[in-house]
C-alpha cells in the first residue's frame, strides 16, 4: 500500500528521498572489534561473576523451602541457646548478643524495604538507593554468622543478599510487567522468612537478657 | 550448542556455557552500545556490565525472545544508565554542544572540515542523549542497526504500535534538531 501510494506522489517520494538521506547522514561509524574481542571481554569479566545460588532452587521442592527453613532455624537458635546458659556473661557471649542485635536491626531494615517494594506498583528508585546500604551491611552480618559458625543463617543471609542486588539494579532494569509482579510474590515469601528469623533472634536477645 | 542448551547450563552455573555465550555475542553488544553511548571506551564498558547484569539476571531469561535480544534489552539499560550519570557530570557545564560545534564551523573553516565533522557527530550524540531511552534505542536499532520493528518490540518489551511510535517521534526529534546542520555539511 505505501509503495503504491509513494508511486503515486511526488511530494511523499520527494519526503522519503529527503529521510533517506537525513538518516544517511546521521550514521555512526562503529570502529572496529576483531574476533577476539570476545575472549578479551570474557577474561576481564570472568573474575567478577558471582557464584550462582542454586542450593535453594533445586535442592528441595519449593514449597519446602520456609517448613524446612524454621526447622533448621530453630535447630541453631536451640544450640546457641544451650552455648549461651552458662551463668556469666563472657566475652564470647558479649560479641554473640552484639551480632544478635546487628542481625535483628538489619533483619528489620531489609524487612521494611520489601514490604515496601512489595507494596508498590512502580520502580521507586529509592529503593534502590535502600537496597545499595543494605547490601553492605547485609555482607558485613553474613561473614560474621559465617564466623560464627551459624551456617544456617549465614546461607539464608546470602540468600537475601541476591534478593538485595536485584532491587539495588532494579531502577537500572527495564522490568516486564510479569516479572515484577512474580518478583514481588518473592518478596513476599522472604519476608515472611525474615519474620521466622527476626523472631528467633528478638526471642534469643530475650533469653540472653534473662 | 544453541543459544537455548548454552543458557540452561549457564543457569545451573556453568560458566563454559556463559563464556561461549560471551564470545558469540560480545561484538554484537558492543556495536549497540557504541551506537548509544557514542564512545568507544564508554562503550566496553557498557558491554562488561552487560553481560555481568545477563549472568546474575539469567533466571529471568524464560525464551521467548532470542539471546541476543535479550543481550540488547540489559545493554540498552546499561547504556542508559551510564548516559544519565554523564548527564548529572555535564550538568552546570555553560556552553552546549550545539554552541561549540558552531564556534568550530566559523573559526575552523576549509581545512578543518575533519575536525567539523567529528563535532557534528558529537552533535548528533548528544541529541540522541535528549531522546528518551525508549526512542534512542528504538531509533538506532531501526535506522543504524536495521532491526525489524518486531525486533524492536521484543527488545523494548512494547508492542508495535508503540515501537513505530517510538521511531517516529526519535525522526522527527532528531530531524528538527540536526537538519540545518546535515544541510550545511
Amino acid at each position: 500500500m505505501v509503495k503504491t501510494h509513494l508511486a503515486d506522489c511526488e511530494q511523499c517520494r520527494t519526503r522519503l528521498a529527503e529521510l533517506e538521506t537525513f538518516l544517511d547522514q546521521v550514521q555512526v561509524d562503529v570502529p572496529e572489534r576483531d574476533a577476539e574481542y570476545g575472549a578479551q571481554v570474557w577474561q576481564k569479566i570472568r573474575y567478577q561473576l558471582p557464584a550462582r545460588r542454586r542450593f535453594f532452587q533445586w535442592r528441595f521442592p519449593r514449597q519446602w523451602l520456609i517448613p524446612v527453613t524454621a526447622m533448621a532455624t530453630l535447630l541453631v537458635l536451640a544450640f546457641l541457646m544451650g552455648r549461651n546458659s552458662t551463668p556469666e556473661a563472657e566475652p564470647a557471649d558479649l560479641r554473640e548478643r552484639a551480632l544478635l542485635a546487628a542481625i535483628g536491626d538489619h533483619l528489620e531494615q531489609t524487612q521494611v524495604l520489601l514490604t515496601d517494594v512489595a507494596n508498590t506498583r512502580e520502580t521507586d528508585p529509592y529503593h534502590g538507593t535502600w537496597a545499595r546500604r543494605l547490601v553492605g551491611t547485609n555482607r558485613l552480618v553474613r561473614q560474621a554468622a559465617y564466623s560464627h559458625g551459624d551456617t544456617q543463617l549465614a546461607d539464608f543471609l546470602d540468600e537475601l543478599e541476591w534478593t538485595l542486588l536485584e532491587l539495588a539494579n532494579r531502577d537500572m532494569d527495564l522490568e516486564v510487567v510479569p516479572a515484577y509482579v512474580q518478583e514481588r510474590e518473592e518478596h513476599k515469601e522472604i519476608i515472611f522468612k525474615i519474620r521466622v528469623y527476626e523472631n528467633k533472634v528478638k526471642k534469643q536477645r530475650l533469653t540472653d537478657q534473662i | 550448542m544453541d543459544g537455548t542448551g548454552l543458557i540452561n547450563k549457564a543457569k545451573k552455573g556453568d560458566t563454559e556455557a556463559f563464556r561461549q555465550i560471551v564470545e558469540a555475542n560480545s561484538r554484537n553488544v558492543f556495536a549497540l552500545a557504541f551506537r548509544l553511548v557514542g564512545n568507544e571506551h564508554e562503550a566496553d564498558d557498557v558491554v562488561q556490565e552487560t553481560f555481568l547484569r545477563a549472568w546474575r539476571q539469567l533466571e529471568r531469561f524464560d525464551g521467548r525472545s532470542a539471546l541476543s535480544t535479550w543481550l540488547f534489552r540489559i545493554a540498552s539499560n546499561c547504556a542508559y544508565d551510564l548516559l544519565r550519570t554523564r548527564t548529572r557530570q555535564k550538568r552546570g557545564e555553560t556552553d552546549s554542544d550545539a554552541e561549540r560545534m558552531e564556534a568550530v564551523a566559523e573559526n575552523q573553516p576549509g581545512p578543518e572540515r575533519q575536525a567539523y565533522s567529528r563535532q557534528v557527530r558529537q552533535q548528533i550524540q548528544a541529541e540522541l542523549e535528549g531522546l528518551t531511552q525508549q526512542e534512542r534505542t528504538a531509533f538506532v536499532l531501526r535506522h543504524l542497526q536495521d532491526f525489524s520493528i518486531k525486533e524492536i518490540s521484543e527488545v523494548l518489551g512494547t508492542g508495535v504500535n508503540t515501537t513505530k511510535q517510538a521511531v517516529f517521534r526519535a525522526v522527527r526529534k532528531l530531524r528538527a534538531a540536526l537538519e540545518p546542520t546535515a544541510r550545511s555539511l
